[in-house]
């Protein structure tokens, strides 16, 4: 697979609709021994741990001694599959829950983020993806150094490349270890060591080629997850099975019972949008962010041509319509169940659920964590008396549990809630390892072999980003233990700096003949500066104009202040140094160009 | 291939993007006022500016980036571009 074959398509397609049967048929074999009674572990144990043990197997079958094959998959990736693992990868930030919990938090707000991802999809096919495939680069930081000459614009990307990828890194295996926390019930320090373990194993010995093909399986897993429960709840609820056309009805439904849905601010999705305010600049933080996403561009750097890279795009957004279109179907179940099954509730008719996401601080009621039916009787007695029944009121729940517990609350069978931790903990380590080779490869090929030492020779070059892979992986790892909430914080933010430091020189790069270096250089940093200062203004309760520094702005928002900076820098300075030479201006043209240039290091193949 | 002629391929590029994306934006503004003059009007049960943020433009702009990806590729064969 990915040998550069004309059928490398449909080989990738049958082996992993073989491997997604066969995952099904598993499941199902496990879900009819779960009936005979084996414990709940046991079944989160089979259905997630046989999936993770498969990633580390593809992940070693995926070694290879080319340079080629370790840092763009030797250029072979198909259309279709490069779409299909990016929207996997794109899934991951948040893992399967943040679409979903943002849904329930604000329905707008989730249309807001469905919106921008959508067009930021639509903008990487369009204004992006060919021309960085085109131009040969390996990571974000190597199109820029390739299109503006220089070391320091070279230092500049890789320094942004960092403040983008790096929180993200920690956040993804942050998200996966607390989703196996949750569900193993073990220590988060075991739970993280496991996805770190599982993300070097996924990238170590292949480089991005093995990330792709085990993006394909967490693809796969995560695909299930996402749309199988969902389905059966449809069905067990005597609905139409795609919930996804149905689930206006549903809200409908959900509506004719008394009381609102009080929504904690969640662990996936931290800060609950300000209102209707801040939608557009959610959407546009979105859609320029996941247009130039650090670790999206060197998923298409990996497409055949840019014409494949195009496609690529196209096919991501495609794939990641089942994620938008689904999470909202989820939330509105959800929401039924609980104001359905809980508010109006006497205190001893509550569902187990209330106090299993309860003992870990994920749903409150009248006030105090419920950990168990006697803390909540004691602490809704005196409100509600001891007969009276829980109000909307006096119930707020986390959005990430009633996600994470979306089949225990629609009362679907254990198994189900163990696939969607499954799926949760796959988009999670798909996007970590991306992100991960994405790093380990600027660092290894960006820094070491185009600055540090030019005439290293390729097998030295993959030992130290091998040494680098590990290296990360564990620096993330404990950040991922140590600073989780902060981590998830500068997560949120991560399209927000991508926006900002990125699109400008990125885009103008591309679009705009006359962007010069110290343009690129005074817009990466200007938009960098605006989002960092943004938030850190924010985090010091602070508020100026229009909303920079305060506080209520959503982190999805936040890109809008560093793309206004960020392009009005790059414009300014560019107006006012020397127009590019004739050399830099032959760079643009053969970038431009889809056909193969040999101004360009490789031909641009 | 002469300047006048890459000159030219990038004009029909750049105007095909900008009838991508311009396109796009110009589709979904309209079907927003639409929405606005309908006022309570509901898709599937979902209030009509909802059920066009949340899924019926992302729809529409993946056949619009299916679209561009043909059109694009028919343009860079005619001038002589293609990758092949």
């Amino acid at each position: 697979m990915l040998a550069g074959r004309r059928d490398d398509g449909r080989i990738l397609g049958q082996s992993y609709a073989v491997y997604a049967g066969a995952f099904a048929l598993f499941a199902t074999v496990v879900a009819v021994i779960a009936e005979l009674g084996i414990v709940d572990r046991l079944v989160a144990f089979l259905v997630i741990g046989v999936p993770l043990a498969s990633f580390a197997v593809i992940g070693i079958a995926g070694r290879t001694l080319s340079e080629a094959d370790f840092l763009v998959a030797g250029r072979h990736v198909p259309p279709v599959f490069n779409g299909f693992v990016t929207a996997a990868a794109i899934a991951g930030l948040t893992g399967l829950l943040g679409p979903a919990a943002i849904f329930l938090a604000d329905p707008a707000a989730g249309a807001a983020v469905a919106l921008g991802t959508a067009i930021g999809l639509a903008l990487l096919a369009v204004i992006v993806a060919p021309y960085f495939r085109k131009s040969g680069a390996i990571t974000a930081a190597d199109f820029l150094a390739i299109r503006y000459g220089g070391r320091l614009v070279r230092v500049a990307g890789l320094v942004v490349l960092l403040a983008v990828a790096f929180p993200a890194l920690a956040a993804a295996l942050a998200a996966a270890g607390w989703v196996g926390s949750l569900t193993f019930g073990i220590r988060p320090e075991i739970a993280v060591t496991v996805a770190v373990a599982v993300t070097l194993f996924s990238s170590l010995l292949g480089g991005l080629r093995a990330v792709t093909l085990v993006a394909g399986a967490e693809g796969v897993i995560f695909l299930l997850a996402l749309l199988v429960p969902p389905s059966l709840a449809a069905i067990e609820n005597g609905d139409f099975p795609f919930p996804q056309l149905t689930y206006g009805y549903i809200l409908q439904d959900a509506d004719s019972f008394e009381g609102t849905l009080n929504v904690l601010a969640g662990h996936v999705f931290p800060q609950p949008p300000g209102g209707w305010t801040w939608l557009p600049a959610i959407v546009m933080t979105l859609a320029a962010g996941i247009a130039v996403l650090p670790h999206v561009l060197t998923r298409v750097g990996s497409a055949r041509s840019a014409d494949g890279a195009r496609r690529t795009a196209g096919w991501a957004l495609f794939f990641s319509l089942a994620a938008l279109l689904t999470a909202p179907a989820i939330a509105a179940y959800v929401r039924l169940a609980i104001l359905r099954d809980v508010v109006g509730s006497s205190l001893g008719d509550l569902p187990d659920w209330i106090f299993d996401f309860g003992r870990h601080g994920l749903v409150k009621l009248c006030g105090v964590e419920a950990t168990s039916p006697d803390a909540v009787a004691a602490a809704c007695t005196p409100v509600i008396g001891a007969g009276g029944v829980v109000g909307s009121a006096a119930l707020a729940v986390d959005p990430d549990a009633v996600n994470l517990g979306f089949a225990g609350i629609m009362g679907l069978p254990y198994v189900l809630t163990a696939l969607i931790a499954a799926g949760a903990i796959a988009a999670s380590l798909a996007a970590a390892a991306l992100l991960l080779a994405t790093i380990g490869n600027a660092l290894g090929h960006d820094l070491y072999g185009r600055m540090l030492n030019r005439r290293s020779t390729a097998g030295r070059r993959l030992i130290l980003s091998r040494l680098l892979y590990v290296v990360i992986g564990i620096l993330a790892g404990w950040f991922a233990l140590h600073r989780g909430e902060i981590n998830f914080a500068i997560a949120a933010a991560t399209p927000a700096l991508a926006a900002g430091a990125l699109f400008p020189p990125i885009v103008l790069g591309i679009w705009w003949r006359r962007t010069t270096r110290l343009g690129a250089l005074a817009g990466m940093a200007a938009g960098l500066a605006a989002v960092i200062g943004h938030f850190a203004l924010a985090r010091h309760g602070g508020g100026f104009v229009v909303g920079f520094g305060s506080a209520a702005v959503p982190a999805l928002a936040a890109g809008i202040y560093g793309l206004a900076a960020g392009l009005a820098a790059t414009i300014g300075i560019s107006l006012v140094t020397p127009a590019p030479d004739e050399e830099r201006q032959v760079i643009v043209d053969a970038i431009r160009r889809p056909r193969r240039d040999a101004v360009l290091e490789d031909g641009g193949a | 291939m002469s300047d006048a002629d890459q000159e030219a391929w990038w004009r029909s590029t750049r105007g095909l993007a900008v009838a991508a994306l311009g396109g796009a934006a110009l589709a979904a503004f309209l079907l927003f006022v639409l929405a606005r003059v309908t006022g309570g009007e509901t898709l599937l049960a979902l209030p009509f500016d909802y059920a066009l943020a949340a899924a019926v433009v992302p729809i529409l702009l993946v056949a619009i980036v299916f679209w561009f990806a043909r059109r694009q590729a028919d343009l860079d064969r005619q001038h002589h571009m293609g990758e092949d």
